[in-house]
């Protein structure tokens, strides 16, 4: 069976809540998902963003997003409102991987639909672990995951 | 006339990391000419003191995204020098062969990603998939290619899982070479019309002649492994790396500035390609024919063009690297163990961007000290005399092309911003006011 929906974390373990993706991911892996669902630890792959959504029918990404919410907020995020924040250089904690690689991907018309669930971050320290508000939602981001994941996958089957 | 010129550049878009560019220019005079690396260090040198010889290289593959097959290799090689490891032929023939997918996988992003932008007049790789989007699935293609590679070698596209020290603990399947075979030969038109795009491009008149510092070898256009050449003073044991190095601390930057033979040197592909043209592989030398590139050359906005030489030398001598894999087949074999847990060790490798140097000292099995050299805090010095001989040249223009012909001139060199910081902002500190206009 082909994986058809990813669940895409991306984020620097290294910088605090900027790995916020990344713990999601982790938090999945024990939850026994239907194997059309994928999940990725998509790191700090940047540009290369742009190879792993064309694997999928549809992807769904967690990331630290500054969005000027409360810390721990979660936040749906539409992948053109990415491009205008980021113009603004607010949007995404690191590089410019995450928009730069949905804005080829649309501009080369090879991007799958894109969910994207935004965690505001309170601090990019150089630390291992998520500040305490941050880690209080990671449960509730991962449940969201599943569940866009899997209304998605019930879409993609029929 | 141009009496003044004040620049302040805060953050050079890019680049992998953050720099900034400050000119100060007074009555025609450099007050200021610096490139200034604002990243905060990273202490991997520390974070390696007590740790096993079986995880520093994964622990080091952390310093870079972009060059963290250079990482492990170096690291590898140090651990192997000083615990006593003989890799076997074939995990030699494995690690040359990832070596080059990551040759192409660093040099395609910059080539094509970073500074194309720079030379087809637009301001990113995005607008430039709209009005070239043949020349962007191009480097899409290529650079896919390269991140495969690596992940048949490596087991992933970064951060290679599968290399330790004493060999691979798993190796490719022929079906998997053969694979990636067909792709590099597919791959040489795709460099062909690289240098043809290279060739039309409009590069800055500039030459400043330096000390080029690489790897050598009689018999390889070196990358694995050699000697150290300088082109002023030739060949010298890659013991004495710190000779050709000297690391000094500067109170501008978080990276340290670096000299040898002269107030600075240049690492990257132009030095490998001025240092060891004759060892180029035929294709590789028709691609610097075909963009007619000098040997040597002294323009170090060339950079680019030499690495798209070395891009088209990692594509053959790849295939030629799995021709000889797959002719002697591909065993999985055990890790060769270390005859001895003390001893001191040197790993030089030729990375994207130049020369990675990995020195430790073991005892009992744990790393006791630890110095990594990265080839852009090697570099920073030698952009920085450029940029002191560059901008007399071009003070008449507007300050706008001042700032970008610098940013060019810096972003040519491919700087790793965080791995030698231990980024880029141009930093204009002002033209006088009836200069503004």
């Amino acid at each position: 069976m082909r994986p058809r929906i990813g669940i895409i974390g991306i984020g620097n373990t290294l910088l605090g809540d900027d790995g916020v993706g990344i713990r999601v991911i982790e938090e999945l892996r024990d939850r026994g998902l239907p194997e059309e669902i994928e999940l990725v630890d998509g790191g700090t792959c940047g540009v290369d963003l742009f190879y792993l959504f064309q694997r999928y029918d549809v992807a769904v990404v967690v990331d630290a997003a500054r969005m000027g919410l409360p810390p721990g907020t979660i936040h749906r995020v539409r992948p053109e409102e990415v491009t205008r924040l980021a113009d603004e250089q607010a949007f995404s904690v690191h590089d410019l991987g995450l928009w730069e690689a949905i804005q080829l991907g649309s501009v080369l018309h090879t991007l799958p639909p894109i969910h994207i669930i935004g965690v505001e971050p309170e601090q990019y320290n150089k630390q291992h672990q998520l500040s305490e508000r941050v880690s209080n939602s990671v449960e509730m981001v991962a449940q969201l995951a599943i569940e866009v994941a899997e209304c998605e996958l019930g879409d993609v089957i029929s | 006339m141009h009496g003044a010129v004040q620049l302040n550049i805060h953050h050079v878009t890019r680049v992998e990391g953050h720099g900034n560019i400050t000119v100060n220019v007074r009555d025609g005079e450099i007050e200021e000419c610096r490139l200034e690396i604002v990243e905060s260090p990273r202490f991997f040198e520390v974070m390696l003191q007590g740790r096993s010889y079986r995880d520093a290289a994964h622990i080091t593959s952390r310093i870079c995204g972009i060059c963290s097959v250079g990482h492990t290799t170096a690291s590898i090689r140090a651990t192997e020098s000083a615990l006593g490891i003989e890799p076997t032929e074939q995990t030699l023939l494995l690690r040359k062969l990832i070596l080059h997918g990551e040759t192409l996988q660093s040099h395609i992003l910059h080539i094509y990603f970073l500074a194309a932008p720079d030379f087809l007049g637009a301001p990113s790789v995005i607008p430039l998939a709209r009005t070239h989007t043949d020349v962007v699935l191009r480097a899409l293609r290529l650079k896919k290619l390269a991140n495969d590679l690596c992940d048949l070698i490596g087991g992933r596209s970064v951060h290679p899982v599968a290399m330790m020290p004493g060999g691979f603990t798993s190796v490719p399947t022929i079906a998997g070479l053969q694979e990636v075979r067909a792709r590099l030969e597919a791959a040489m038109a795709d460099m062909v019309a690289t240098a043809e795009l290279f060739a039309t491009l409009d590069i800055p008149k500039f030459e400043r002649e330096t000390e080029y510092i690489s790897l050598k070898r009689p018999d390889e256009y070196a990358f694995y492994d050699g000697e150290l050449y300088s082109s002023d003073t030739g060949i010298h044991p890659v013991s004495h790396y710190r000779r050709l190095t000297n690391e000094q601390v500067v109170q501008r930057s978080t990276a340290k500035h670096a000299h040898a033979n002269r107030d600075s040197f240049a690492v990257g592909a132009l030095a490998r390609y001025n240092n060891n043209f004759d060892r180029l592989n035929p294709f590789a030398k028709e691609i610097a024919d075909e963009m007619s590139l000098p040997v040597p050359c002294f323009n170090p906005f060339m950079t680019t063009a030499a690495q798209v030489v070395e891009c088209a030398h990692a594509v053959a001598d790849g295939i030629a690297l799995i021709d000889e894999l797959i002719g002697r087949g591909v065993q999985p074999e055990p890790l060769v163990q270390s005859a001895r847990l003390d001893g001191q060790g040197i790993g030089a490798v030729e990375v994207p961007r130049g020369i990675l140097y990995h020195d430790y000292q073991y005892a009992d099995g744990r790393i006791t000290r630890a110095n990594c050299i990265i080839p852009t805090g090697q570099n920073v010095a030698n952009i920085e005399a450029d940029m002191r001989f560059l901008v007399p040249q071009i003070l008449d223009k507007p300050e706008a092309e001042i700032a970008q012909n610098l940013e060019m001139l810096v972003r040519a060199y491919d700087p790793c911003i965080s791995c030698s910081a231990h980024m880029l902002d141009v930093k204009f500190v002002g033209k006088s006011e009836g200069e503004q206009s």
